[in-house]
């Protein structure tokens, strides 16, 4: 009897299609929608963010206040990360996730299904209630998505919303994270094997590990702040004896490892894209687990390199100088291991292989920016300016977003049973990746000339440069409107997918049908099928 | 899918292709585990600076 057999005898359960109408969505268990719903829900938030960022981009389109109210613009800065942080990428990696993981390992679904429709559910109630902030007397939190005391405990009653809302989308991401481990180390079909697993799948699980370590601490340091506004206490007031540096160093022993969560499951993205689009197997496939599982750990012992300009002893400046740039090793791997794959394939440039190249070149420029603010002596003068901006940028967006768009043209066949449209994708990431760089390479020169980050109104001598970005962010948020409408399309429509979409895919995922059926693997596959579609 | 499927072991040492049923603890005992551990860091990063730092 196979296991499938053995599972799921006399549970009828398994064995219906979606429920009809809004109860299929919000009683969902199942993976796969699931996945849908955190990859809608980051796609709208994207454009909240994103208009969030149009708002920062049009008031710096010229030097004075044009269009709106300082305090205002310090909201909009505030809640663009937090939006973008949480509210995008984070949840569209979940998406991702929910839906490929259980597949690629050969699954019939996530081990907790239940908590995974709660971990989802949490989110639009979170989000809600952060933007509410905005509509709220006091206004949006406007000390920064850092959210250092003491500026940010000055901000008004909607303070203690943000932080409210903030414990919601940790929650929901432990629980998330709890739920992928336990999926990845229990419901793996026999004779998927660790080292059998897709990068996608390693990434994650490494990922995972850090969320549980750190959205924690995180939580706890908001808690500190939440206790310090409104019960008295001095954990970050120096009136009090208290010591707002420390808020600093337990928000960046969370913020760093934060910024690995953002960008891990972008380097399982490429690694599952490139392969199929070079029709190689990826290079070095063990080197990029053990380069994944070094960066995670190295993410622990860096955090510092966020403070340099508070004061520290020479020995801590240095060590976290070192320890920063021993990262530059594993991530040198995976961008050579990226090369390798391609080098001497019989590549083909179909819109997420497009995607994927541009990843592994801009990503590889922001992490050579992010080198450079690593020394220390250095970073004392590109600290605060938009140097930094353009540095993280350059690892989100054409990083992180990018590898989000390449993964949804990758699997939409899978997902939809249909093709996109090729020439538009193509288009898609033309203009994007143009306007992208017109809009954040200028932000290196106007950082390095000295623009502070975070205000409304600067010197004359950045205004060029300036106008070029907004020009670009504008042409860059268009271009998106052109994803959705190649995505809404394809979901609509369109030439039907075959099983295997890809000529050169690699994996469990490409061996169901297209569209994947409501339940798959409730048969596990044969060690057979396993061993031949894995890396 | 609902949430009593049973853990799949990809040990390929076992020969077998078919798990055991488990019991209640086996199946839930990592998700428990790894939910203790973040309770915990979320008490131990507030509990260590009320009495690591205070009592400095």
């Amino acid at each position: 009897m196979s296991y499938s057999d053995t599972a799921h005898h006399g549970d009828d359960h398994d064995h219906h299609g979606p429920a009809p109408g809004l109860k299929r969505w919000l009683y969902t268990t199942n993976h796969k929608d699931i996945g849908t719903l955190y990859l809608w829900f980051s796609l709208l938030m994207f454009f909240i963010g994103g208009a969030m960022a149009l708002i920062i981009r049009a008031e710096l389109f010229q030097p004075g206040i044009q269009i709106v109210d300082p305090m205002f613009f310090n909201s909009m800065t505030t809640m663009h990360a937090i939006v973008m942080i949480f509210g995008v990428v984070m949840p569209a990696f979940v998406g991702l996730a929910n839906w490929m993981i259980p597949m690629m390992l050969g699954a019939p679904d996530m081990a907790l299904p239940r908590l995974n429709n709660w971990s989802f559910w949490i989110m639009p109630f979170a989000f809600t209630i952060m933007l509410s902030t905005l509509f709220m007397d006091s206004g949006g939190p406007a000390g920064g998505w850092t959210l250092y005391p003491p500026l940010t405990l000055q901000m008004g009653d909607s303070f203690a919303f943000v932080i409210f809302a903030i414990h919601f989308m940790g929650i929901s991401s432990v629980m998330g994270s709890i739920n992928i481990v336990a999926t990845i180390f229990n419901m793996r079909a026999p004779g998927m094997t660790l080292m059998k697993m897709p990068l996608f799948v390693w990434t994650w699980l490494i990922t995972a590990y850090l969320l549980i370590a750190t959205i924690p601490v995180f939580a706890g340091a908001v808690t500190m702040l939440l206790t310090d506004r409104y019960f008295g206490t001095s954990f970050f007031s120096a009136a009090g004896g208290g010591d707002p540096v420390m808020f600093q160093h337990i928000f960046w022993f969370f913020g760093h490892p934060e910024v690995y969560i953002l960008i891990l499951p972008a380097f399982g993205i490429i690694s599952s894209i490139i392969p199929t689009f070079a029709r190689k197997p990826l290079f070095g496939y063990d080197s990029m687990v053990y380069a994944t599982a070094s960066i995670a750990f190295l993410s622990f012992i860096v955090w510092a390199h966020h403070m340099f300009t508070t004061g520290m002893p020479l020995a801590a400046e240095l060590f976290f100088m070192f320890s920063t740039m021993m990262i530059s090793v594993p991530t040198g791997v995976k961008v050579f291991n990226w090369v390798a794959t391609m080098w001497k394939g019989a590549m083909t440039f179909e819109t997420p292989m497009l995607f994927a190249i541009g990843f592994v070149i801009m990503f590889t420029i922001g992490g050579l920016s992010g080198l450079m603010l690593a020394i220390t002596p250095a970073d004392i003068q590109y600290h605060g300016t938009y140097f930094v901006v353009a540095h993280f940028h350059y690892v989100l967006v054409p990083g992180a977003i990018y590898s989000l768009i390449a993964a949804t043209y990758y699997w939409i066949p899978k997902w939809t049973g249909n093709m996109y449209d090729e020439k538009l994708g193509k288009i898609h990431f033309w203009t994007s990746t143009i306007f992208v760089n017109v809009l954040f390479f200028p932000m290196h020169f106007v950082g390095l000339a000295g623009m502070p980050r975070r205000i409304p109104d600067y010197s004359l001598q950045f205004a060029d440069w300036n106008m070029i970005a907004s020009i670009g962010a504008f042409g860059f948020g268009f271009a998106q409107l052109l994803f959705v409408w190649v995505v809404v399309k394809c979901v609509r429509g369109g030439a039907k997918a075959t099983d295997e979409v890809w000529e050169g895919a690699v994996g469990l995922e490409w061996t169901v049908a297209s569209p994947a059926p409501y339940h798959t693997f409730e048969t596990a596959p044969s060690r057979q099928l396993i061993d031949k579609n894995h890396f | 899918m609902s949430s009593d499927v049973l853990p799949m072991n990809s040990d390929e040492s076992q020969a077998a292709d078919t798990p055991k049923p488990t019991s209640w603890w086996a199946r839930y005992r990592l998700p428990i585990i790894l939910a203790v551990i973040a309770v915990s860091f979320y008490v131990v990063s507030i509990v260590s600076i009320m009495y690591g730092r205070g009592g400095a």
